[in-house]
């Protein structure tokens, strides 16, 4: 009897190994997911971070509803494999694919990112690009971070049309030029340049500027020298490094320590009047004297000579290692006035996470606001006119990483 | 013409051992009462502690005996022993019938049932392969333990690739490796699981989720054990195969002791060499394309297929060890060296995408070692064993390619003089460090149903770097130090007449680390944890019985997560320690149906809930510039959930078949994204591009004398499958966006043809006859179809 109760209880237990094994193999995918809604051409897109790929996503409203990568958007990991290297226009979005060595073209349309057309790119000795320019709406002009090459693309033709070199004849030996900016000036281009001993591997620490011919790039001519800041420019691609206001020029520097090794100078903007090459000796904005040394990156213009920045705040408490520039929240909206060389306003959110996106559109600014402390990344509007902030639309899904948010027309 | 040497060498061993002055043999048959072949038991002679293993007929056999009388004893696991006295004055012959123990019967997954291993009743989750039906294939021990329960080796590539080890969904540094209860990192960066041959290899255990702790290890998924050929008394394994893609693997295996005097020798040695050149295939299917420039350099041609044209890889190893044994003091004292070389081309990125032509590496590393044994210590049911080593390693990273990009045509494009391939510049990187190990263990036999084990490891890892083209660039020489100290304490029952057994134990981790790069401050940490956890066994019949284990177990940040190398990878001084809650409950039959006919199955579960969990994804920035640098962090972790099936079923020595499924789900247990109160979307969610259902089947049928007396026929179907799985999370991105790996079917066939008793065997194989597209890891392709040849020259004097 106790035989054959313990021999039942054997083949049960035996039967619900099975039957558990069995059912769990045969179980589906565990992600489910919502069923996507059609999408209609949108007019903005942001792009997020999850654990496991980043997503291009298509934002019908700005500032109602939920955007989420359940069931929509494209993973663009394996398309975008260098953040950095995205440049956008438009509907179409151009990579310089370091791994692959390729230069792409991929339209946003129907919610998801399509290839348009791959070449093959090697032109630069590094395909990590530090800046680039429009020179026309056909003519891409990019060059690597740190070097004194570049190359012209036309995105139409998809054809690179000239790379190479900027003329070295005035490099001192043993140096080498590394421009972070250039900046198309009707049939001249102005290039931001720095001095770089590559036996020593320091800068001079001198910030140059210089003019050259377009479309021939000769007669490079060096317009000048300043120490106050760091080299004229973006730190990387992806940043904003100058704008136009009223013919004039104005150049932000960066020199935040994430690479530029500037790290003990200002963050400051420049300015080239509308009929001259080089800088203006009586503008000089000093943005972190202004605030408590801070240093900034450009995000966008906000238009009538405000320029939004984000301000890397007391960076001596937060910043212990590396990745606490990528991780710590301690980033804040900053607007400034370019022409009053005044601090209009810090937007009033917590501490954020790594930010530097916003949009502007029909004299608003749109802000894809990482805040640590918040449930969700939200799209804030905020519009300079009126120095009104209103809270938008709902990001589902974004991790730390910075949300870019992109106007598609 | 090294491979030339390597055979000559083989064969010059080959020549001494034959030319050796012949006394009198022994020789014999062991079988079951029911007249069924015993494979794999242990016949001894006393009076010399010589000892023969049976072969797969359950023949045995001795040579060089000198006449006298000898007591012959034999032993197999669920078997009586038995002894027989018999004076040899010329060549002799005895035969054994055995009487079934279903009581000795092990409650664990076998394949094969060779070894009396004490381990495997002990209630661990555990799979225990004996490497003998093995023996004769081309196969390395990755490719042995990837057609276990529950064990995943992604490869990037062929011999000597990288690869991650995955057990029950836990992989890469979540899993440890040893070599004879040693960690694997003490014998040198060259030595790896996917270089050594399996004719150097008596065994392999696999523990998952819970891990004894005579293991001293900090593991958070499991651990994999290998025991090589030692100690056997006189035993010698040779083998050379040659195969596709210019492949050629040497493995010698000699064990001496001098019965008299107890001077003792172990020999191990190997060699590998193969170009890696196969073709890589177009696949449209998984989003693959290997693509080249059109002519005019204004888009790309997709080509069907392409050889790979830098992948060589080269690697030797020798390890020697020489001492007494059978002493009053030590029942083994030997001291050993092992010296292991290693050249490997790169080939790739970590995706296809990066088509690398330029970059080597080269390591070596020389490795003293001390290893002593005594089983009775002092008092009786004491005994001890104590081992020590220091490993000196060497490596090499060059780049200096001088080219921008090389394309799947082998072509390289744009010359820019200063150019590496992996940075932006031209790098030689040299590293250099050491590894010292020191490990002693005890156990205490309180009374037949009680002991005790205590284990203690020390381990010193000291690396640092330079870079030989930028000597003056500081901010690529680093010098770190990790140190750890693990302690386990375990206590083991066998009650109910040994139905019953159970083991508790605990662990003590420790461990101190510190950076010195160039300019930065010096960062050093020092953190201590403690583990524990329990494994039990229960025989609810002879038969069947139930096992189930778990362990809390923790695992310590390496020195390169830590630190970085350099190169690759990017430190992260603030990782913290890993975690994981392991739970395993199994059953298992095993059944002699009648004197022909035996049948196992295991069916298990299992649950694993890791924490803090440490994983690698491309570090978020650099100052380099380079988009090739990885850093290590500490994720939310995740949940585990799974089950495996095996089942085993063999006809005398004519049949034998075995079929496999393993199922695990992988999801995502951080409910917040890291640092902020966001609900994360993709908790609980399947971690993408993990298979989540494989199997294996694998069906041997030979016959004994088919050709010629003391011969065996053989042949080998062994077949994987690996089911479709998402390369992305499925649930996000319109679905016309995401896609999957296909399903993976891969076919190996090989026939094996043995003379004298398995003396001198000789094998053809074919591996992934059918061709197929395979991919392990982040799409990097793994060979196609692959032929080879090999030879094995088997001997156990004794």
């Amino acid at each position: 009897m106790q035989t054959n109760y313990l021999k039942k209880s054997v083949r049960a237990l035996a039967l619900s190994f099975s039957a558990f094994a069995i059912l769990s193999a045969c179980s589906s995918d565990k992600d489910g997911g919502d069923t996507p809604t059609p999408v209609a051409d949108p007019e903005f897109a942001v792009a997020i971070g999850t654990d496991n790929g980043r997503y291009l996503l298509p934002i019908q409203d700005l500032m109602s509803g939920k955007i989420s990568p359940v069931g929509q958007g494209t993973n663009v990991s394996t398309i975008f494999t260098w953040e950095e290297n995205i440049i956008q226009k438009g509907r179409d979005f151009y990579h310089v694919n370091p791994d692959a060595s390729k230069f792409g073209k991929y339209r946003f349309e129907d919610g998801v990112l399509k290839t348009v057309k791959e070449i093959p790119f090697s032109h630069l000795p590094s395909l990590y690009i530090g800046w680039h320019i429009w020179i026309d709406d056909a003519n891409l002009m990019v060059g690597p971070r740190g070097s004194n090459h570049y190359a012209i693309i036309n995105v139409k033709d998809m054809a690179v049309t000239k790379s190479g070199e900027f003329d070295r004849k005035d490099i001192p030996e043993k140096f080498n030029r590394r421009v972070y900016s250039v900046i198309p000036r009707g049939n001249k281009l102005i290039i931001g340049f720095d001095l770089y001993n590559e036996e020593t591997q320091k800068t001079n620490r001198k910030s140059y500027t210089a003019e050259l011919d377009y479309p021939s790039l000769t007669n490079l001519k060096v317009t000048g020298e300043d120490s106050k800041s760091a080299p004229l420019g973006a730190l990387r691609n992806g940043y904003l490094g100058h704008l136009d206001s009223e013919g004039d020029t104005y150049i932000l520097t960066h020199p935040i320590p994430l690479g530029a090794g500037y790290e003990e100078l200002p963050t400051a903007f420049y300015r080239v009047n509308k009929n001259d090459n080089k800088l203006d000796p009586n503008y000089f904005f000093n943005i972190s004297n202004l605030l408590n040394g801070d240093q900034q990156l450009g995000v966008v213009d906000l238009g009538n000579s405000k320029v939004l920045l984000i301000n890397a705040h007391d960076t001596k408490t937060h910043v212990k290692e590396w990745n606490d520039w990528w991780y710590a929240a301690m980033w804040q909206y900053v607007v400034v006035d370019i022409k009053a060389k005044k601090i209009v306003r810090k937007l009033d959110f917590p501490l954020l996470g790594n930010s530097r996106s916003a949009v502007v559109h029909q004299g608003k600014a749109y802000i894809a606001v990482n805040d640590p402390t918040a449930d969700a990344v939200y799209v804030w509007e905020y519009d300079s006119n009126t120095d009104k902030l209103t809270k938008g639309a709902k990001i589902e899904g974004a991790d730390g990483d910075t949300p870019m948010l992109y106007k598609l027309n | 013409m090294c491979n030339l040497k390597w055979a000559l060498c083989l064969f010059v061993f080959l020549f001494i051992f034959r030319s050796h002055a012949q006394q009198t043999t022994l020789n014999g048959q062991v079988v079951s009462l029911e007249n069924r072949a015993i494979a794999g038991a242990t016949v001894k002679l006393v009076q010399t502690q010589q000892i023969a293993l049976t072969d797969s007929t359950g023949r045995y056999h001795f040579e060089k005996i000198t006449p006298g009388s000898y007591t012959i004893e034999v032993n197999s696991l669920g078997y009586y022993s038995k002894q027989q006295t018999l004076r040899i004055n010329q060549n002799a012959s005895l035969n054994f019938v055995l009487t079934t123990n279903n009581k000795a019967l092990e409650n664990v997954n076998v394949q094969g049932k060779s070894i009396a291993n004490k381990v495997r009743d002990l209630g661990f989750n555990v799979n225990v392969i004996e490497t003998k039906s093995y023996a004769n294939s081309n196969v390395d021990i990755n490719q042995i333990l990837n057609r276990s329960t529950g064990v995943k080796i992604r490869e990037e590539g062929g011999l000597g690739s990288n690869y991650t080890f995955s057990i029950n969904g836990l992989s890469g540094n979540h899993v440890k490796f040893f070599i004879d209860g040693i960690p694997i990192e003490a014998y040198g960066s060259g030595m790896s699981f996917n270089n050594i041959p399996v004719n150097i290899v008596k065994r392999i255990e696999v523990y998952k989720g819970a891990i004894p702790p005579h293991l001293a290890t900090d593991a958070l998924g499991g651990a994999v054990d290998i025991i090589t050929n030692k100690d056997l008394g006189k035993a010698i394994d040779l083998s050379y195969s040659v195969g596709s893609f210019n492949t050629h693997r040497g493995a010698a295996s000699i064990n001496y002791t001098l019965p008299k005097s107890g001077i003792h020798m172990n020999f191990n040695s190997y060699y590998n060499y193969s170009d890696n050149n196969y073709r890589m295939r177009n696949n449209p299917a998984a989003k693959v394309f290997l693509e080249v420039p059109t002519e005019d350099l204004t888009g790309f041609d997709t080509l069907s297929s392409a050889r790979r044209f830098h992948d060589g890889y080269k690697s030797y190893m020798t390890q020697l060890e020489a001492g007494v044994s059978n002493k009053k003091w030590a029942d083994i004292f030997v001291v050993g060296l092992t010296y292991n070389d290693n050249y490997k081309e790169m080939q790739t990125g970590a995706t296809q995408e990066k088509v690398i032509g330029h970059v080597n590496e080269t390591s070596n590393s020389l490795i003293p070692s001390i290893r002593y044994r005594k089983n009775r210590l002092l008092i009786d049911g004491l005994s001890t064993s104590l081992f020590a080593n220091f490993a000196n390693d060497k490596s090499v990273v060059t780049d200096t390619s001088s080219w921008n990009t090389y394309r799947w045509n082998g072509k390289p494009e744009n010359y820019a003089p200063n150019k590496g391939e992996l940075g932006t510049e031209k790098s030689i990187r040299h590293y250099s460090g050491y590894n010292n190990l020191a490990q002693a263990t005890l156990n205490y036999q309180a009374a037949d149903q009680h002991h005790i084990n205590f284990n203690y490891m020390y381990n010193s890892n000291y690396r640092k770097s330079y870079d030989e083209i930028d000597p003056y660039n500081h901010s690529k020489e680093q010098s770190n130090r990790v140190n750890k100290h693990i302690i386990g304490l375990n206590y083991g029952t066998e009650l109910f007449n040994k139905r019953w057994k159970s083991n508790a134990f605990g662990k003590y981790y420790s461990f101190s680390g510190n950076v010195a790069a160039e300019g930065e401050t010096k960062n050093n940490q020092s953190k201590s944890y403690l583990g524990y956890g329990l494994a039990s066994s229960f025989f609810i019949t002879p038969d069947l019985g139930i096992k189930a284990s778990y362990e809390h177990a923790y695992r310590l940040p390496t020195l390169v997560e830590l630190f970085g190398n350099g190169t690759q990878v990017q430190g992260n001084p603030k990782l913290e320690p890993e975690n994981s809650d392991n739970y395993n409950l199994g059953l298992f039959l095993n059944k002699q149906i009648d004197p022909k006919h035996h049948l196992s199955i295991n069916v298990s579960s299992f649950y694993r809930n890791a924490k803090n969990y440490i994983h690698s994804t491309p570090a978020l920035d650099n100052s380099s510039g380079s988009g090739t640098f990885r850093s290590f962090y500490n994720f939310g972790g995740i949940k585990v959930e799974g089950a495996e099936f095996e089942t085993t079923y063999s006809y005398s020595s004519l049949l034998r078949f075995t079929a496999n499924l393993s199922y695990e789900s992988a999801v995502d247990r951080e409910r917040y994204v890291q640092g902020t109160n966001r609900p994360k979307i993709t908790y609980k969610n399947r971690i993408p591009d993990k298979p989540w259902l494989y199997g294996n089947t694998n069906l041997i049928v030979g016959q004994d004398d088919l050709i010629g007396k003391n011969t065996r026929l053989e042949f080998n179907w062994y077949m994987q499958f690996i089911n479709e799985y998402s390369y992305n999370w499925s649930k996000l991105g319109d679905k016309s966006t995401n896609f999957y790996i296909p399903p993976q079917w891969i076919q190996n066939i090989g026939v094996t043809y043995s003379i004298l008793n398995g003396r001198y065997n000789f094998s053809l194989e074919g591996k992934n006859i059918t061709d197929r597209i395979a991919y392990d890891n982040a799409k990097l392709q793994k060979p196609g179809r692959s032929v080879s040849l090999k030879f094995r020259y088997n001997l156990n004097f004794i």
